[in-house]
Formats: structure tokens, C-alpha cells, sequence
């Protein structure tokens, strides 16, 4: 088939749409560096449900789940704008470590962040890491 | 904390907060770390409820060198009490 998109772009659509998230949701595109933190792509995956083809218009939905601690999921859901059907679901396992390397709990501010895309089935798990980090 | 509480304690972690079964778990001091069955942000993320339930501060910079369970417990035994 031709004019179809590649499987391995729609990783690189999971990193923009991931980048796009954290800029909305820190406001302060320097945070990370200013920090001294590093962003760790623990698992990323995706699921292709239908294709979609050159010139389509593809949107990407976030939200958060699974948070811990040390992790959290972004899960992906892509939707072509065009005939609205999906055409993929994806998810990463992201972390963080400082500038050393060594792993370090997610900081605060980017839980509080992403508190508005958590599901609602989560939230309450949630508010228990919310409340673990402010005592870490 | 002697060696048999701290056990006791992570034991409790595994199974409170990470849902394993009590049953399933079992810690030996020379086992090594990954007989936890934990990554390694697992393994960090097992510290900071450490960290918490014994309102203590552990040193997760030294996490490199811990190789067995007892490694781990001297780590945690070096822990700050929290001010």
C-alpha cells in the first residue's frame, strides 16, 4: 500500500504529543533543566488499530495512570480527525533521575500538573502519592 | 531496627503497596536485590516507603552498590532519622 504511515512514526508522534503534555502542563519549558532532571522513557508501546495515510489530520489524547512514586503511564489515544475512527493506542513508562543518573521520586510539581488528566478511576491512588511525595 | 523488623517492614511495603502476596515473598540476606522481584525504580520507590514508614532519610545514592538483600538492610540501617 502506498502513502500509509510508517509504524515507527507513530513513536514519534507518542514523543511530540509527550513533549507538547509537559509544556502545557509545567508551563516552565526550562523545569526539567533547571532542575537537574533527566526524563527516562522506561517502556514505550503502541497498538495500531487503523491506518491512516499522508495529509491525514491526527490528534492524540493524554492522559495519566499507574503513578507511583517513581513512575507513571502516559497513555495515548490516536484519532484521525478526518473520519473519527482510531487508529492507534499507545502508552509510555516514563521516570526520572538526576544529574548523576540515579533515579529519584517524580518531582511534585509535575504530579500536581498532571492531576486533571488522571483517570477518574485513579484519583484516589493518586491523592495517596500526592500526599507521600509532599512527605518525602 | 534490627535485621528480623527491617524484613518485616519491607515485607509489608511488597505487600501493602505493591499487592504482592504475603505468602509469595520470601527474604533471605544473602539473596540477591532483583530476588525482590522489583526494577530498579521498583527498588527506589521501595526506599522512599521505607523512607516514610520509618520517617527516616536513606541514601538512594549509594543504591548502586547494594547487591543483596543485606547490603540493603546496612543501607537502610545508615539511615537518618528525619528532623
Amino acid at each position: 500500500m502506498f502513502g500509509n504511515v510508517y509504524f515507527a512514526r507513530y513513536f514519534e508522534w507518542q514523543g511530540m504529543a509527550r513533549e507538547e503534555f509537559f509544556k502545557h502542563m509545567i508551563q516552565d519549558k526550562n523545569y526539567l533543566m533547571q532542575n537537574d532532571l533527566k526524563l527516562i522513557t522506561v517502556t514505550a508501546h503502541v497498538d495500531y488499530k487503523n491506518e491512516c495515510f499522508l495529509y491525514d489530520d491526527i490528534d492524540i489524547a493524554i492522559s495519566v495512570s499507574e503513578v507511583t512514586l517513581t513512575t507513571a503511564k502516559i497513555e495515548f489515544v490516536y484519532k484521525n480527525v478526518m473520519n473519527d475512527k482510531v487508529v492507534a493506542m499507545g502508552y509510555q513508562k516514563i521516570g526520572f533521575a538526576d544529574k548523576s543518573g540515579n533515579i529519584v521520586h517524580i518531582p511534585v510539581d509535575i504530579v500536581l500538573g498532571a492531576k486533571d488528566y488522571v483517570k477518574d478511576s485513579e484519583i484516589n491512588d493518586f491523592n495517596k502519592i500526592l500526599s507521600k511525595l509532599r512527605n518525602i | 531496627m534490627d535485621n528480623l523488623e527491617l524484613l518485616r517492614a519491607i515485607k509489608d511495603v511488597l505487600v501493602n503497596e505493591y499487592g504482592m502476596k504475603a505468602e509469595t515473598i520470601s527474604l533471605k540476606l544473602n539473596d540477591s536485590i532483583e530476588s525482590l522481584g522489583l526494577d530498579s525504580f521498583g527498588v527506589v520507590q521501595l526506599v522512599y516507603e521505607l523512607e516514610i514508614k520509618m520517617g527516616i532519610k536513606i541514601d538512594t545514592n549509594s543504591l548502586r552498590d547494594v547487591k543483596y538483600i543485606k547490603d540493603f538492610l546496612e543501607l537502610i540501617k545508615k539511615g537518618s532519622v528525619k528532623v
